[in-house]
C-alpha cells in the first residue's frame, strides 16, 4: 500500500498531470485557431500545385525555394514562436486564472512533476500541429518536380522537422518561464529576440532564396 | 481512446508515413550513389580529369530559357532534328544528363571523355553508324564500341554501355573506362580534389564545373587594368586552387562561380579586380541603361579564401540585352 503522506512518483505524477492537460489542451479553440494557422502552407501548396504549376509556364519562384521560405519565414519565424506563446504562457497561468492551481497542488504532486506533464502535454499538441503540417507540405511542393526531387531532399524534410521541434521546445521553455514569472506574459513575448528570429540563422537545408 | 489521443495518433502517423517516404524517396533515388551532381555512371572518367562539367538537358529543356529562345538560331534545332532523323535521338526527350571530363594534354588531346545519360535506341543508333561506313564496330570488355574510321589525332569512339549510357572521347579513354566499368572500378573516386570539389556542388544545378589547379595554370596571370588606357597597364590575378561554376536557368538565370584562392589575402584582391570590372561594367551604362541592371545582378563576396561571384540575370533584362531586329527599311517611293 502506497504512503499517502509522500507524493507520487515523478514520471506518475507528471503523467497523471500529462493525461489531464492533453484532453484539455486539443479540442480548444486556441488549437483549432493554431491548427488553421500552422496547416495554411498546406492549402497554399496545393494552390501552387494546382494553379501556377498548372496554368503558368515561369514560375515565379521554384518549389524548392518556396518551401525553404515557409519552414524559416513563416513556421520557425513566426507561426511556432506564436503557437509557443498562446500555448506555454497558459501552462500554469490558466490554472491561476482558474484559480485550480490549488487543487493541483493539494494533490500529493511535485510541482516539478505538475510543470513537466503540462509542458510534455503542450509539446505534444505543438508537435501534432505542426510536424505533420510540414510533412504534407513538403511532399505537396517538392514533387512538383517529380520523385527524384524529392529523393535529394529528404534529408531536408528530416532536418526541417528536427529544427521545427527545436524552435517549439526552445520558445516553449522560454514562454512558460515568462509565464510562470509574469502576470501578462503575452505582453513581451512578441518582444523576443532570439537567433531564431534571424533570418540569418536557421535556413533549414538549403541556400536562403533571395 | 479519447479523441485527444486518436488526434495524437493521426497526426503521428502521418508524420511517420512521411518520414518513411522520404527516405524510401532517398533511398531508391538513382543519384544516391552519386557524387554531388555527378550520375554513379559518371565515376568511370578518367581519375587524371583536370576539370569535369555538367549539364543537365532535362533541367534546361525544360527551364524558360529553353522556352524562350529555342527557336533562336544558336540553339540549333535544325541540326538536332537532323541527328533525331539519322540515329533517332531526340536530345530534348532522350538524353538527361552530360558529363564532360577534360583531362591533360594539348589541344584535341585535351577533351577527355563524355558521358551521356538517357535512353538510346541502340540497335537504331549502332545501324546508322555502321551503315554511313564511317565506323568500326568492335565489342570490348562487353561493351560494343564504335571507332571513327577518320584519321583524327587521338582516334575517337563511341562506346555503348547500356540502353541508358553512352562514352564518346578518345578511343584509348573510351577503351579504359569501358573495361573499369566491367571490373567494377570507379577511376574518378581516386581524384581527391575533384571528388571533393564535386561533393559541394549541389545537385540539381542544370550546369556545373569544377576545376583544379593544374586546369587553372593555364589562365593568363594578369589582364589588362580596367580603364587602362593603352598604355599597358595590367593588374596580376591571384592564383586559384580551385574553381566551381554552377547555374540555373528557373526561375530566372543565376550563376554562382567561387574561386579558392591560395589565402585570404589572395582572395580580397581578386574579388577586388572582380569589383572593378563590375564598376566599369557600370559606367558603360551610361551608353547602355540595361547595363545598369546586369550590373546590379551581379554580386562579389569573399569567405576565408574563397571569392564568391554571383549573378542572377531576370529573363526580363536578358531580352534587354538581346539585338534589336533592325527594322525594315520603308519601301521607296514609287515614282
Amino acid at each position: 500500500m502506497r504512503d499517502t503522506d509522500r507524493p507520487l512518483p515523478f514520471a506518475a505524477a507528471a503523467r497523471a498531470v500529462f493525461d489531464l492537460s492533453l484532453e484539455g489542451m486539443i479540442w480548444t479553440r486556441r488549437s483549432l485557431l493554431m491548427a488553421l494557422l500552422v496547416a495554411a502552407p498546406v492549402a497554399f501548396a496545393i494552390l501552387y500545385r494546382l494553379v501556377l504549376v498548372a496554368h503558368t509556364a515561369v514560375r515565379p519562384v521554384t518549389p524548392e525555394d518556396l518551401y525553404a521560405v515557409i519552414v524559416a519565414m513563416y513556421w520557425i519565424r513566426n507561426v511556432l514562436p506564436l503557437a509557443a506563446l498562446f500555448y506555454a504562457t497558459s501552462l500554469i497561468a490558466d490554472e491561476v486564472e482558474g484559480r485550480t492551481l490549488t487543487y493541483l497542488v493539494t494533490r500529493p504532486l511535485t510541482r516539478g512533476s505538475i510543470f513537466a506533464g503540462k509542458f510534455a502535454a503542450y509539446l505534444v499538441t505543438a508537435f501534432s500541429l505542426a510536424l505533420p503540417a510540414a510533412v504534407v507540405t513538403f511532399f505537396l511542393l517538392l514533387s512538383t518536380n517529380g520523385w527524384s526531387t524529392v529523393g535529394s531532399a529528404a534529408g531536408d524534410l528530416l532536418r526541417d522537422l528536427g529544427v521545427m521541434a527545436l524552435t517549439l521546445v526552445a520558445y516553449g521553455a522560454l514562454f512558460a518561464l515568462l509565464g510562470v514569472l509574469l502576470k501578462r506574459p503575452v505582453i513581451p513575448g512578441p518582444m523576443r529576440g532570439s537567433p531564431a528570429s534571424s533570418s540569418r540563422c536557421c535556413r533549414p537545408g538549403r541556400a536562403w532564396p533571395s | 481512446m479519447t479523441r485527444s489521443r486518436l488526434a495524437v495518433l493521426v497526426s503521428t502517423v502521418v508524420v511517420v508515413l512521411g518520414v518513411i517516404a522520404g527516405i524510401g524517396a532517398l533511398w531508391l533515388n538513382p543519384a544516391r550513389a552519386a557524387v554531388g551532381p555527378m550520375p554513379a555512371e559518371a565515376l568511370v572518367l578518367p581519375a587524371d580529369a583536370r576539370f569535369v562539367m555538367g549539364f543537365d538537358v532535362k533541367r534546361f529543356t525544360s527551364s524558360p530559357f529553353y522556352a524562350r529562345y529555342a527557336s533562336q538560331r544558336g540553339m540549333r534545332p535544325e541540326a538536332l532534328r537532323e541527328l533525331e532523323e539519322k540515329t533517332g535521338i531526340n536530345p530534348a526527350r532522350d538524353v538527361d544528363q552530360i558529363v564532360i571530363a577534360g583531362t591533360s594534354g594539348s589541344g584535341a588531346g585535351s577533351m577527355g571523355l563524355a558521358l551521356v545519360t538517357g535512353r538510346f535506341d541502340l540497335y537504331k543508333l549502332g545501324r546508322t553508324l555502321e551503315t554511313e561506313g564511317k565506323v568500326d564496330g568492335y565489342n570490348h570488355d562487353g561493351a560494343t564500341v564504335y571507332a571513327f574510321k577518320q584519321e583524327t589525332t587521338p582516334a575517337m569512339a563511341i562506346a555503348f554501355l547500356d540502353e541508358g549510357t553512352l562514352l564518346f572521347g578518345q578511343k584509348a579513354r573510351v577503351e579504359a573506362a569501358v573495361s573499369s566499368r566491367t571490373r567494377g572500378e570507379a577511376p574518378f573516386r581516386t581524384n581527391a580534389v575533384l571528388m571533393a570539389l564535386a561533393e559541394k556542388v549541389r545537385p540539381g544545378s542544370t550546369f556545373w564545373m569544377i576545376g583544379d589547379q593544374s586546369l587553372l595554370a593555364g589562365i593568363p596571370a594578369s589582364v589588362p587594368a580596367p580603364g587602362g588606357s593603352g598604355d599597358g597597364a595590367t593588374i596580376s590575378l591571384p592564383a586559384l586552387k580551385s574553381l566551381t561554376v554552377t547555374g540555373d536557368l528557373d526561375p530566372q538565370v543565376s550563376l554562382a562561380v567561387t574561386g579558392e584562392a591560395t589565402d585570404e589575402l589572395a582572395a580580397k584582391n581578386l574579388a577586388d579586380v572582380v569589383r572593378g570590372f563590375v564598376a566599369i561594367m557600370s559606367l558603360q551604362a551610361r551608353q547602355k541603361p540595361e547595363l545598369s541592371q546586369l550590373a546590379s545582378a551581379v554580386t562579389v563576396a569573399t569567405q576565408a579564401n574563397q571569392v564568391l561571384v554571383s549573378a542572377r540575370v531576370p529573363y526580363e533584362l536578358l531580352d534587354a540585352l538581346q539585338p534589336k531586329a533592325e527594322a525594315t527599311p520603308a519601301p521607296a517611293p514609287a515614282k
